[in-house]
């Protein structure tokens, strides 16, 4: 799975407006490209990067067939559905294991909103990407459901990947559904970075309450409260790693209540297959100018990290007053470190 | 005939009769009867002359009568066959190409783009394994084999809604069942077994009896059920809105005949009202209701294989041969993810020879070199675009480090090193890309442009684009807009070194439009320099002669002579040789009404009182000589009107001075 790139930007823009322009001068793409990049750009190099865009690419078609598909999730939506309507007949349990991958998130998605989870946004390229936003309580969650074979386990990975396009999304919580189950290391790794999992076990109460159309099951395996915390502030993130090997599980930020400082954690792990060292971390606190006015670059604890080995990190701006706070807008966490895989 | 009797056709009939529970009971040369259940009997021929002799005889022949029903008679109960299949280089070849959107798929009625198969359809992962980049060569080592024998139902489903939309859709749908296990295997393309080797099974291999025909039918009819569900779910949302409609105008119908007739009706009218509209909403949902035949088609035995087996491609990038092991059953070849290990629809091979499923698989966005994650190639992100970057084509900034795509990195013209979008800038003039080292800002504007079109000003120094400096036309200097001079005379760009003001206009021009006067040495404008048509020397207005008569200017070295009759000085070229100026020479007899003697009666009243009036022109200047019988009176006056000179002269004195030599 992968963050949305600009090409996916583009490709939903095109999908949603069905009338935009193609000699692409519209505005709507370059505050489309701009609100991608995060950052405001001269009118010149944002139009550099669309030609660019529009002459690799065959957006127009591209997202002609986005659209094609979103019409056909409206059947699939429809076949799902009379599914659930035949069950509910026969008395019979829906077969989760005979739908296909397609009709298997379709029911997920009548889940979540058979159990009141209100639907914010649903990517419309998402084929490596999660499934749906949804936003329940003031709480924004991502959710992503996986059909697997009968007998297959899901990992860790899929379960980090699932945290890192949440922290994307600035999603709270995230849910990851499956009709088959997940190995036993995914449970303590998705309750410490905040991904609620719900296994075949878990899962079938909940198509069972969503045929007889009862809500029982709800609060003992779907909601979990969220504790407030006193001092709040809400940043923008942004991660940049430019190498895909180590990536960042999750990150969080808070105020500590006892010393006011403003605290960043977070943890690392080492996707690829060889160690990675000299790893860095730069954390740029920037301001509504977009001016970076705190900056802390620290290494991490370990000098080499191994292959799938995690490590935490944690960095504190003491020296942000108080007052400041209301100023800052939007964080930048950038990975810097060596991959040992040419050596 | 004898040839006949064993041959295919005779089988064929044979095998017809059986099943019929007919027995052929005598067999002749030409001819055979045939003894049916309750005694009845029927000659057969498959010779026309005898069928043509004898009425009684049927004729078995292509296009005869008895043929023809007898086929069409097996064909809607079911043809059965039973053959061996196995796959060949051409089927597994055909069975990697990408498929193209059959019927099989639910939305094939509905989808607009039915150009190629997509993963919407429920078939889509069985039906494609399509390798991005390689080819399959030859088949490798069987590591396993498992012998299968399957019945192969052929349905022809017809969904239709004929009542109200007249809706009909007709599909073909395969059901295979293992025999040995009584388990569904799926189903499969009917198109995909033309590539498969078929062989007639020589003789009856497996024993079928009718119960577990039935048993096996019961399954396929379920199979067949679940394979067509979608195909009813989609005909169903097609049709709900239309019903939706009609329900709805139903209602709204009874609904206002109900409130019309509630203050006048019975309670049991009212509830009677309700029946007939619920009658016809009923009426209205039965007419919409969708029909699904299954007609069974076709049974095939079939003797198979599955096999675990490795298959060699050739990769596109390199042109090296890699072996991938695949699971082969029929048409349909099975390759699993190195990565996940779950079947591959769309993947691609690295050169090691793994294979990565379209989840799993990366590809490079610059060169579209596959990235293989089980290898643990490098892949970059390219810090603008998003996109996957390989090694060898990913760049970085020379500025901050970011990591870019080729398509995302700009090169600066002038040091031609890459750097990303934040480190570079683009000229406001060429729209060439300058990193922030070499870009220069105008000082007017405050544009970037590159070190070609920046100007520094030579007087105050400041830098300046092309849209904002000006050259001197003289020395050539850059100017910025706050010091370049403009010539008033030819509009030409000059600096202050270039420059100078005429002392009449105060006017700036460049400096050699500007003269100065022989005399007193003013500075003058080519608008206000005189030049002396002798001499040519150049004069200020103050210090030249100017001639009305001719209009030509002349200095101090030719002397002006008086016209004897009008007593103004004019150049020595307009007087003749009576001493008279060209204005004076040619006097004409003119109106009291002609226009200027008007205006000069209005400027010089004297003169209206007059009865004859004679005109001399003359280049600028005018003469008017009103006369009486001996008086007279003479007015010199410029084109403008002006009067330069007025005076009373006789007649006689006129004519002295015009007629005589001095």
């Amino acid at each position: 799975m992968r963050p949305s790139t600009l090409r996916d930007k583009l490709l939903e823009l095109h999908a949603n407006q069905e009338g935009l322009d193609s000699k692409y001068n519209n505005q709507n793409l370059i505050r489309c490209v701009t609100n991608y990049l995060h950052k405001k750009y001269e009118d010149k190099k944002i139009q550099r990067l669309i030609d660019d865009m529009y002459s690799r690419h065959n957006i127009t078609e591209e997202s002609t067939d986005l659209r094609r598909r979103n019409q056909l999730a409206d059947y699939i939506d429809s076949i799902v559905l009379s599914r659930i309507r035949d069950s509910y007949k026969s008395s019979k349990l829906l077969d989760v294991d005979s739908l296909d991958e397609l009709k298997f998130k379709a029911l997920i998605k009548q889940i979540i909103i058979h159990f009141g989870y209100e639907i914010l946004f649903i990517p419309i390229n998402n084929t490596k990407n999660i499934d749906i936003i949804v936003h329940r309580k003031d709480v924004k969650i991502a959710v992503l459901a996986i059909k697997g074979d009968i007998g297959s386990l899901i990992g860790v990975k899929t379960i980090r990947q699932l945290r890192y396009i949440a922290n994307y999304y600035h999603c709270e919580q995230a849910l990851l559904f499956t009709n088959t189950y997940f190995c036993p290391e995914a449970f303590s790794e998705a309750a410490e970075i905040g991904v609620t999992l719900l296994d075949r076990d878990k899962l079938m109460p909940l198509v069972k309450d969503l045929i007889a159309g009862r809500q029982q099951e709800e609060k003992k395996y779907l909601l979990s409260e969220i504790e407030e915390p006193k001092n709040t502030i809400y940043l923008e993130g942004e991660i940049k790693f430019p190498k895909t090997k180590v990536q960042v599980v999750f990150v969080k930020y808070y105020i500590d209540e006892n010393t006011g400082a403003l605290i960043f954690e977070g943890k690392l792990t080492n996707t690829g297959k060889k160690p990675a060292s000299n790893i860095n971390v730069e954390i740029k606190i920037f301001n509504r100018n977009n001016d970076c006015i705190y900056l802390n670059n620290f290494p991490v604890g370990k000098e080499k990290l191994e292959s799938k080995e995690e490590i935490a990190f944690k960095c504190s701006f003491d020296e942000i007053p108080q007052h400041d706070w209301e100023n800052l807008c939007r964080y930048q966490l950038k990975l810097e470190y060596k991959n040992t895989y040419k050596e | 005939m004898r040839q006949v009797y064993n041959s295919e056709l005779h089988k064929f009939v044979k095998g017809y009769f059986n099943t019929r529970g007919a027995n052929i009971v005598e067999q002749q040369d030409n001819f055979f009867i045939v003894e049916f259940p309750g005694g009845l009997r029927e000659a057969y021929t498959y010779v026309a002359r005898v069928a043509a002799e004898n009425k009684d005889i049927n004729l078995l022949a292509k296009g005869s009568k008895a043929l023809n029903n007898m086929i069409r008679e097996c064909a809607s109960i079911a043809a059965f066959s039973e053959v061996y299949v196995s796959y060949n280089t051409e089927s597994v070849k055909s069975s990697l190409n990408h498929k193209n959107c059959c019927d099989l798929c639910p939305f094939f009625t509905i989808c607009e783009h039915k150009d190629k198969c997509c993963d919407f359809c429920s078939y889509y992962k069985d039906c494609n394994t399509n390798l991005l980049n390689a080819d399959f060569l030859r088949f490798e080592s069987i590591k396993e084999s498992k012998t299968l024998n399957i019945i192969c139902f052929i349905f022809l489903v017809e969904l239709s809604n004929d009542y109200s939309l007249s809706q009909k859709v007709e599909k073909l749908v395969s059901v295979l069942i293992d025999m040995d296990t009584g388990e569904a295997i799926g189903n499969i393309r009917l198109d995909g077994l033309i590539n498969l080797d078929m062989k007639p099974a020589d003789k009856k291999k497996l024993i079928l009896d009718e119960k577990q025909y039935r048993h096996f039918m019961n399954i396929a009819r379920q199979e067949a059920f679940e394979a067509i569900r979608n195909q009813l779910e989609v005909f169903k949302k097609e049709i709900e809105g239309t019903l939706k409609d009609k329900i709805k105008s139903i209602i709204d119908k009874y609904e206002e005949e109900y409130i019309d007739n509630y203050a006048k009706s019975t309670l049991e009218q009212l509830d009677k009202l309700q029946e007939e509209a619920l009658k016809l909403c009923e009426r209205e949902i039965r007419g919409y209701a969708i029909n699904c035949d299954y007609h069974l088609k076709n049974v095939i035995l079939m003797h198979t294989v599955k096999d675990l087996r490795d298959l060699v491609f050739r990769l596109h990038e390199t042109g090296s041969e890699v072996t991938i092991p695949a699971e082969i059953f029929l048409n349909n070849v099975m390759i699993r993810c190195s990565e996940c290990n779950t079947e591959i629809d769309l993947g691609i091979i690295c050169r090691d020879g793994h294979v990565t499923c379209k989840t799993c698989m990366e590809i490079c966005s610059a060169c579209g070199k596959s990235i293989c994650t089980v290898c643990d190639d490098e892949s970059y992100i390219c810090s603008t675009c998003g996109e996957i970057v390989c090694t060898d084509c990913v760049i970085q900034c020379t500025s901050c480090g970011a990591v870019v795509c080729p398509s995302h990195s700009y090169r600066c013209a002038t040091c031609r090193k890459a750097y990303c979008i934040d480190c570079y800038e683009i000229c406001n003039v060429c729209g060439n890309s300058v990193c922030h080292s070499h870009i220069n800002q105008c000082d007017a504007c405050n544009s970037f442009v590159c070190s070609d079109h920046i100007h520094k000003c030579s007087v105050d120094g400041g830098l300046f684009c092309d849209n904002h400096i000006h050259e001197c036309s003289f020395c050539s200097d850059y100017l910025c807009e706050e010091h370049a001079m403009k010539s008033s005379y030819s509009g030409k760009i000059i600096c202050s070194k270039h420059s100078g003001e005429c002392s009449v206009c105060k006017n700036i021009f460049t400096i050699d439009e500007l003269d100065r006067c022989t005399i007193c040495g003013t500075t003058l404008c080519p608008s206000h320099v005189k030049t002396c048509s002798s001499c040519s020397k150049v004069y200020c207005s103050e210090h030249i002669n100017h001639c009305n008569c001719c209009g030509k200017d002349y200095c101090s070295c030719t002397e002006g002579i008086k016209c004897k009759l009008c007593m103004e000085t004019y150049c020595p070229g307009c007087i003749n040789s009576k001493g008279l100026c060209k204005a004076c020479e040619g006097f004409t007899l003119v109106d009291r009404e002609h226009k200027l003697v008007r205006n000069i009666s209005e400027l010089v009243p004297e003169v209206a009182d007059y009865r004859k009036y004679y005109l001399g022109t003359a280049h600028e200047v005018n003469i008017l000589y009103a006369k009486n019988i001996l008086t007279g009176h003479l007015v010199v006056f410029n084109n403008n009107g002006k009067i330069l000179s007025s005076r009373k002269i006789s007649f006689i004195e006129f004519l002295r001075r015009k007629l005589l030599k001095d």
